[in-house]
């Protein structure tokens, strides 16, 4: 039990530190504001939230489960969405799309308001 | 291989691999050429830190420091949205990522263009390429200036009506009525036409005797 234990902590740990790890790539390597909005929200925010659940699960104990799934479940909800208004907030103020953009969609939605 | 080593072994590669991270995330909060891209590689640096903060409390076994994390997540996530109402309120600044500074103001044709030109270029791929770089106000924004605008053009024809009263009040109704026909114009020009006018008016208007009662119930001075 133990070692199951163990084991399990040990993979989530590592999946998570590789999540992390592409997301500070992805945040260095996109072109663009927007598709670094991607990377930060949903890959850094899955990399934290598993280490989160990796701790409740190595202390074995249900109160410190129950505390770390309810920081996992705050982050994963609020992170992202304040990732995403950020990049809205950008994009209304102006900031422009790569030039590998092909289409930008929200800007057709204020033409057409 | 016993469970111990397992999980401090586990750790101490996810230590180093978070660090690796951080200071990947550290180098485009210093480079990023924008103040968004500054805010997202530091919202996302709390989220390595919370990670950080989790393997510290694995290794030491003391699992109080979830609460900080915790709580470091809520700090974290308030600070990107008060920076995003920030950059809301303050516009996309010349020259921070090599953009041009800001435009002079522009011709009163090419608002409206600009805005058909965002509907038709929509449907064929590659064309709002061209319409990105301008800076765009936002609606209200644009409604927002010609406002302050109109207002400015009303005060500078309340001011040149005190000096002639009849034929600069119907100038000044004559442009209040064409700047509510065409309120998505950036009126810029606006007031200087208003002045035009005005001025044009007033010796127009040297035969209207200059004794005329001051109606108080000015519409043009309610805002």
């Amino acid at each position: 039990m133990d070692i199951l234990l163990a084991l399990v902590t040990a993979v989530l740990i590592l999946v998570g530190a590789v999540f992390a790890l592409a997301a500070a790539v992805g945040l260095n390597r996109f072109p663009d504001l927007y598709a670094r909005m991607h990377a930060a929200s949903k890959a850094g925010t899955i990399g934290s939230a598993l280490m989160l659940i990796a701790v409740g699960v190595h202390a074995a104990d249900l109160a410190i489960l129950a505390r770390s799934l309810a920081g996992f479940f705050f982050f994963v909800l609020t992170a992202p969405v304040s990732a995403h208004l950020l990049a809205k907030a950008a994009h209304d103020s102006g900031y422009p799309l790569s030039s590998l953009s092909v289409q930008d969609e929200m800007r057709r939605e204020e033409g057409q308001l | 291989m016993t469970a111990q080593s397992i999980t401090q072994f586990a750790v101490h590669i996810g230590l180093f691999v978070l660090g690796i991270s951080f200071l990947l995330t550290a180098w485009r909060v210093i480079k990023g050429p924008t103040l968004p891209d500054r805010v997202i590689a530091l919202d996302m640096l709390v989220g390595i830190v919370m990670g950080f903060i989790a393997l510290i409390a694995i290794r030491t076994g003391f699992t109080l420091y979830i609460d900080i994390a915790i709580s470091l997540g809520l700090v974290g996530f308030l600070a990107t949205v008060a920076f995003a109402r920030f950059i809301l309120s303050r516009k996309r600044r010349g020259g921070e990522d090599g953009a041009p500074p800001e435009p002079l103001p522009e011709e009163p044709a090419a608002k409206p263009a600009h805005k058909g030109n965002a509907v038709g270029a929509a449907a064929p791929a590659g064309a709002p390429k061209e319409v990105a770089p301008k800076p765009v106000l936002s609606k209200s924004e644009a409604t927002k200036a010609s406002a302050a605008k109109v207002k400015i053009a009303k005060a500078k024809s309340a001011k040149a009506k005190s000096i002639k009263a009849e034929g600069a009040k119907a100038q000044g109704a004559r442009t209040k009525a064409a700047k509510k026909s065409a309120p998505a114009e950036a009126p810029r020009e606006a007031p200087i036409e208003a002045l035009g006018e005005v001025t044009a008016a007033v010796p127009a208007a040297k035969p209207v005797k200059p004794k005329a009662p001051r109606k108080p119930a000015v519409p043009k001075e309610t805002p």
